[in-house]
């Protein structure tokens, strides 16, 4: 059982003040990935659980209880690095024997332990190479393994992909998403890649400067951001945001921007005015929910082709609206005809799926 | 005309042949991306093509002209580096005067140029600031403008959005596309990201080991890749690759291997025709191309999902067939259920995306 409480935490280096005020829950078994921009406190804050970092203000409590006086090494936590940090010295079978010899486990125990993690990270066949001899992707294993045969409490990752190359690090994810399954070894994550992210935790702590922007699921933080950093952070090409304003008209609501004019679709109309009463607004609308036809449609907005950009069986279209540029993505089957350059398009966006944003408070409104 | 045309171009780092005898062309105004893996000699030859390293015996021609023989600064080729290579102690404003002095070009017109070059990359409110006080982003803007400012005949870039997070990367990528096609310059990109090389090249240049092992369109390489390297390179996740055996029934021909046996029709069986019976090929199939259903169907392979990736709209299964691992994608919506992990899928290949290679020579069967 390992439930990891994280309360009011605030970290101070001289005058920066590097966390702020941070408060979340890891529910035990669960993996929780940290992410945000370089410089936001995610490994500041993962520092601060394992007890390598002292905080200024708040608590940390594995379990309920608190953890506050106890060293790193007595938390039962074993943490993995962005560099491995391996024993340059010893074969992986020694990397794996050392922190349970250490502890004066049972050597019938070690094998055991040792045995397992060898099956679970596919090592059988390199057991006795020594870190040199072994590939980033091997060294990054050994460097799990390691941390896995203690069967810690808690089990901490920082940027453990860092260092690969993206076709290892889109296999691996997988890899270690079904290991932390299995074993059930409540985990936190860092990592600065937001698809990483998406893809391996059961929630996702979105931070930024210091402060959590959001917890969610992938689901909720991808489908319901509360502000603009989070809609912006997640999801690649980014979205798309339009600063505009909201005005009534002949009994209609409006999107106003120098450019076009769009009604806003009647059934969110309700949501949005009890949402807000400034009309300032930035509207927010993701690449894959743009869709665009060579002849205008109903709701749709003339665009032009700025850039094209195929990406596999996609193919995103930036599009100029006037001072904005807009990304649109769509499989290029669903698309239907090939836009060219300078082409005049028709963008519409889908109804269901435009969020709409308070300028000021940046906060999402619906 | 600033046609660029390598032949036979090749080069050695110590025991290493990182450059081994290739032969390419880059019309005038396209953008080539050279890709590939680190190691396999696409800076080396982007920089032979600069002229700071020195190939073995070849030659490269410029516009008809060859100009191996040239220092770089002789050769009206301008580049932009991963590190952007800045003056620390010069001003946005100075790092565009600094190339055109040599050139001795009248007062008029270096200003002229400034101008126009700090409207094309939106700087005219940083002309008088220092690298230093300057965000990533905007440095590089800086970078591309010092070389562009030359009206060089070549535009060399050498993973030039590396160093940029990944928003600012996807931002930038467009820009600098865009930028290229307005000036209609010709230009040589290197990169080992191959999402990067898709969006920008009209010919991206696919390379491992020193050699070229495709050359095409974006398109071209992802629907018709060359060989399994080329087909394993490109996309992301990348291309199931699944051995089997190729088995003529009577009527149709199949693909065997311990968890299935698939029927395969026209075209695709057409590509088999000059086979031996019983010979072993690997299948490959992407993600994008793998209908995942969560009841069983006729002809529908059953699986068992291990792992689930959301990624944006989409979701990412891995799925289990007896020792096998095979990644499929699929908008949540078009999905249409919502899988679990340990439930059982059934899968389906698109046949029109199904590629079949040699197990042997590794090339794909071409069609």
């Amino acid at each position: 059982m390992a439930e990891v409480k994280v309360e009011n935490v605030s970290v101070r280096f001289g005058r920066n003040v590097v966390l702020r005020d941070i408060s979340f829950q890891v529910a035990d078994g669960e993996l929780c990935v940290i992410v945000g921009p370089s410089g936001c406190g995610k490994t500041v804050l993962l520092r601060t659980v394992a007890g390598l970092t002292k905080p200024l203000k708040g608590h940390v409590y594995f379990d309920g209880k608190l953890m506050d006086n106890v060293a790193p090494s007595d938390r039962d936590v074993a943490m993995c690095f962005q560099t491995y940090a391996l024993y340059p010295y010893m074969t992986v079978r020694q990397n794996w024997e050392f922190p349970l010899r250490a502890v004066n486990l049972a050597e019938e125990q070690i094998q055991q332990r040792v045995e397992q993690v060898m099956a679970l990270t596919h090592m059988e066949p390199l057991m006795e190479r020594y870190p040199r001899e072994l590939s980033g992707g091997q060294q990054q294993r050994v460097a799990l393994g390691r941390a896995l045969v203690r069967r810690p409490r808690v089990f901490l990752l920082d940027e453990p992909f860092g260092n690969l190359d993206a076709k290892l690090r889109v296999e691996l994810r997988a890899t270690v998403k079904r290991l932390q399954m299995d074993l059930g070894i409540t985990t936190l994550h860092i990592t600065h890649d937001q698809v990483e992210a998406q893809a391996m935790g059961d929630r996702i702590v979105v931070m930024d400067m210091g402060t959590i922007q959001q917890v969610g699921t992938p689901e909720e933080i991808y489908e319901q951001p509360v502000n603009l950093f989070v809609a912006g952070f997640i999801g690649t090409p980014r979205m798309n945001f339009i600063p505009c304003e909201l005005k009534r008209d002949a009994g209609q609501l409006f999107f106003v921007h120098p450019a076009f004019t769009l009604p806003v679709p009647p059934h969110r109309v309700a949501a949005i005015e009890a949402g807000t009463t400034d009309k300032n607004i930035v509207l927010g609308i993701r690449p894959e929910n743009i869709s665009i036809t060579a002849s205008p449609v109903p709701g749709s907005v003339p665009t032009e082709v700025y850039v094209l950009e195929p990406q596999s069986n996609e193919l995103i279209v930036d599009l100029a609206l006037g001072d904005v540029i807009l990304k649109s993505r769509a499989d290029r089957d669903e698309i239907g005809f090939e836009p060219q350059l300078n082409q005049t398009v028709h963008a519409r966006f889908d109804d269901d799926l435009i969020h709409v944003f308070d300028r000021a408070s940046q906060r999402r409104i619906v | 005309m600033a046609r660029l045309e390598l032949e036979q171009l090749d080069c050695w780092y110590g025991k290493t042949h990182a450059v081994d005898h290739i032969d390419l062309v880059v019309e005038d105004g396209e953008l080539c991306v050279l890709l590939g893996p680190s190691g396999c000699g696409k800076t080396s030859t982007l920089r032979m093509i600069a002229g700071f390293v020195q190939p073995a015996a070849c030659e490269i021609y410029l516009d008809g002209q060859p100009i191996s023989h040239l220092y770089p600064g002789d050769r009206n080729i301008a580049m932009v580096f991963q590190s952007y290579a800045l003056y620390p102690h010069k001003t946005v404003r100075e790092h565009f005067i600094f190339p055109l002095i040599p050139a001795k070009i009248p007062k008029h017109e270096i200003e002229q140029r400034v101008n126009e070059t700090a409207d094309f990359l939106d700087m005219h409110d940083l002309l008088d600031r220092y690298p230093s006080e300057l965000s990533s982003g905007q440095q590089q803007r800086v970078a591309i403008g010092r070389a562009l400012i030359r009206r060089p005949q070549l535009f060399l870039l050498d993973e030039p959005l590396n160093n940029l997070d990944e928003h600012l990367r996807v931002e930038m990528r467009a820009n600098l596309r865009k930028m290229q096609q307005d000036l209609r310059i010709t230009t040589v990109y290197v990169t080992h990201d191959q999402v990067e090389a898709q969006a920008l090249g009209d010919k991206i240049v696919v390379m491992d080991m020193g050699h070229i092992r495709q050359v095409g369109s974006p398109q071209e390489i992802y629907l018709h890749p060359s060989d399994l390297f080329v087909a394993g390179f490109i996309g992301t996740p990348p291309m199931n690759f699944i051995n089997c055996r190729l088995e003529r029934g009577e009527s149709q021909v199949v693909l065997r291997n311990t968890h299935f046996s698939l029927p395969i029709q026209a075209p695709l069986a057409a590509r088999t025709e000059s086979l031996a019976e019983g010979k072993e090929l690997i299948l490959g199939v992407r993600p994008e191309h793998i209908r995942v259903k969560s009841q069983p169907e006729e002809g529908a392979i059953p699986t068992e999902v291990y792992v689930l990736e959301p990624q944006s709209n989409e979701l990412i299964l891995d799925l289990k067939l007896g020792d096998l691992m095979i990644k499929a994608r699929d908008d949540k919506r078009e999905l249409g259920f919502r899988p679990e992990v340990g439930q059982r899928v059934w899968i389906e290949f698109l046949q029109d995306y199904v590629h079949l290679f040699d197990r042997e020579t590794e090339q794909r069967l071409g069609g």
